[in-house]
């Protein structure tokens, strides 16, 4: 019975950062590691189309250099977007949530833009702005900026009603209870908006290097891709996959430093 | 003495027929803005490509788009047909295997300990670079779009069901222990319970990935589909034609949405459902405020 409580406590808000990789997960990912290797080799599958672990780390090796050259660049493109994008998230939730018409007619255009999907995109933004910089960082921009204005609106607008005609009648401004309200209610709703947007800045900056780029991990893949060097390719997925789970695993742990008290139950995914 | 009875009687009926319009034009009132929106959206944009500020080849009129839906109709249909096929087989297949396994974490801790957070941390991969990977192994067709989008569904829904299984209030299930319910009737007469409201979110959630998640697929890798038809047209500048697949596109993920919002009223009719648009909610809250 204790046993049960116990975990229910420490899953009952499963973030990431809440499980603990323990010694039964490094168990099974050696497990796996050791069983696709031993596959790829009994089974005699073409190593052109599926490398064995040895061969992806010799890939992942041999080119360190050039993935780490590349990584940054496509880790500054998308942390611009993901900055730019949350900052107008913030901006405009704060305007929605104060002004009945603003709310009433961009908000409901902005759900439906959401719905349209947003790398398809990316072909018409290498047409109008080029193959440099500003289409990787626009793209990631705007991945950030659906998340967080959906989850910032819904925070905003999460304190009582009573809380807030409490402050009115106590005489405070709508700033005075923005500050004091509003932004800590929100804080939660913040945090998941980050971590979610943090690895949707990574893929949408991936995916715009895929279509025109000269350097970035969306670049190597197609690189890779092309010269059917399969190893270095998987070697790529591989880095693209770490830096995404420390994306996540970043705000996840700025989450825990700054939101000290009990969070309320948030729709994270 | 029957005076007041006949009053009481004939109270409720005047309300009843005064609720009718006063509901419909508040409907009527939560619609106009939105639409306004829209319409300002559309103006604003035939006005921009018209007179020339913004270039034909960066935007074409939206007048021009209307009519690629006239000219390309039967193409649009069949690419839009593929990706429907794409996007639901793999939210279908993805979402199974998701509760199959959620079932599978709850009762087994091995299990869970082992294989949870490595799936956790999975979630975190970028698919665009796991299909490129995909299209090596099994090739360019149907197959690998599916897998990425099984693989969206999947997470999403994983994390979801694991939590919701999870979340039946404690009491009941020390209740239910006490009237001695094995396994299966706690687990079908409260957990599945507990769990619908999160599988209904996840699935909110995965009905628009999955559309989005295989039109990109589809501009990866394959021959058929709107993701590859929004590829096409854009290289071949036929630009017109490319909003048109987008815009079809982003009509199959409102449908996708709408559909699920009508099984999320069906099968948790107990659960207060969030509006379509969560401006209503605030606007409704204003106005009591408004009123104080």
């Amino acid at each position: 019975m204790s046993t049960e409580r116990v975990e229910a406590g420490a899953l009952s808000s499963t973030g990431l950062a809440r499980v603990r990789l323990g010694l039964p997960t490094v168990l099974v990912l050696v497990l796996l590691v050791v069983g696709w290797g031993v596959a790829v080799v009994a089974t005699g599958v073409n190593e052109l189309a599926v490398p064995g672990p040895v061969a992806v780390a010799q890939a992942l090796g041999d080119n360190v250099g050039d993935l780490t050259t590349n990584t940054l660049v496509t880790v500054q493109e998308a942390a611009l977007g993901f900055v730019l994008g949350n900052v107008a998230a913030i901006a405009c939730a704060v305007a929605f949530v104060h002004s009945d018409l603003l709310r009433t007619t961009a908000y409901p255009v902005l759900l439906v833009v959401q719905a349209i999907p947003l790398v398809a995109i990316a072909p018409i933004l290498g047409v109008w702005l080029g193959a440099g910089l500003a289409p990787k960082v626009l793209l990631a921009a705007f991945l950030a900026y659906t998340v967080t204005l959906v989850n910032m609106v819904k925070g905003l607008t999460s304190p009582d009603t009573e809380t807030i005609e409490l402050l009115h009648t106590l005489g405070a401004g709508r700033w005075q209870v923005l500050r004091t309200v509003r932004f800590p209610a929100s804080t939660p709703f913040f945090f998941t908006s980050l971590k979610l947007g943090a690895s949707g800045a990574m893929v949408a900056a991936i995916a715009a290097e895929y279509i025109g780029a000269l350097s970035g991990l969306g670049h190597l893949l197609q690189f890779a891709r092309m010269r059917l060097d399969t190893p270095y390719l998987w070697a790529v997925v591989v880095v693209c996959g770490v830096v995404g789970i420390v994306a996540y695993g970043l705000m996840a742990l700025v989450e825990k430093i700054v939101v000290r008290w009990q969070p309320p139950a948030v729709d994270e995914v | 003495m029957t005076v007041p009875v006949q009053e009481r009687r004939s109270a409720p009926a005047p309300v009843l027929v005064e609720a009718e319009p006063s509901k419909l034009a508040a409907r009527l009132r939560t619609v106009r803005n939105p639409l306004l929106g829209v319409v300002g959206l559309l103006v604003l944009w035939q006005v921009v490509t018209a007179t020339g500020i913004v270039q034909f080849f960066v935007l074409p009129q939206p007048v021009e788009v209307v009519q690629a839906f006239g000219q390309y109709g039967p193409q649009l249909v069949r690419h839009g047909l593929a990706t429907l096929t794409v996007a639901f087989t793999g939210f279908v297949i993805g979402t199974v295997a998701a509760c199959a396994c959620a079932l599978a974490f709850t009762y087994s801790r091995p299990l869970r300990s082992g294989f949870y957070p490595l799936l956790l941390a999975m979630r975190a991969m970028p698919l665009i670079a796991v299909i490129t990977i995909l299209v090596v192994v099994l090739g360019t067709g149907y197959s690998p779009r599916i897998v990425v989008t099984a693989l969206g569904a999947f997470f999403t829904t994983l994390v979801n069901m694991v939590r919701g299984l999870r979340s039946a209030d404690g009491v009941v299930e020390e209740l239910m222990h006490t009237l001695s319910a094995n396994g299966v009737q706690r687990l079908f007469k409260v957990r599945l319970f507990a769990a619908a409201p999160y599988l209904m979110a996840s699935l909110r959630i995965s009905a628009s990935s999955c559309v989005i998640e295989a039109t990109v697929a589809e501009w990866i890798t394959g021959n058929v589909g709107l993701g590859y038809l929004v590829q096409v047209s854009g290289y071949t500048f036929q630009l017109p034609l490319m909003w048109a697949a987008i815009a079809v596109a982003a009509a199959l993920t409102l449908i996708a949405l709408a559909l699920v919002g009508l099984l999320e009223r069906v099968a948790t009719p107990w659960v207060p459902h969030e509006p379509a648009v969560a401006g209503v909610q605030v606007s409704k809250l204003a106005r009591r405020k408004a009123r104080a």
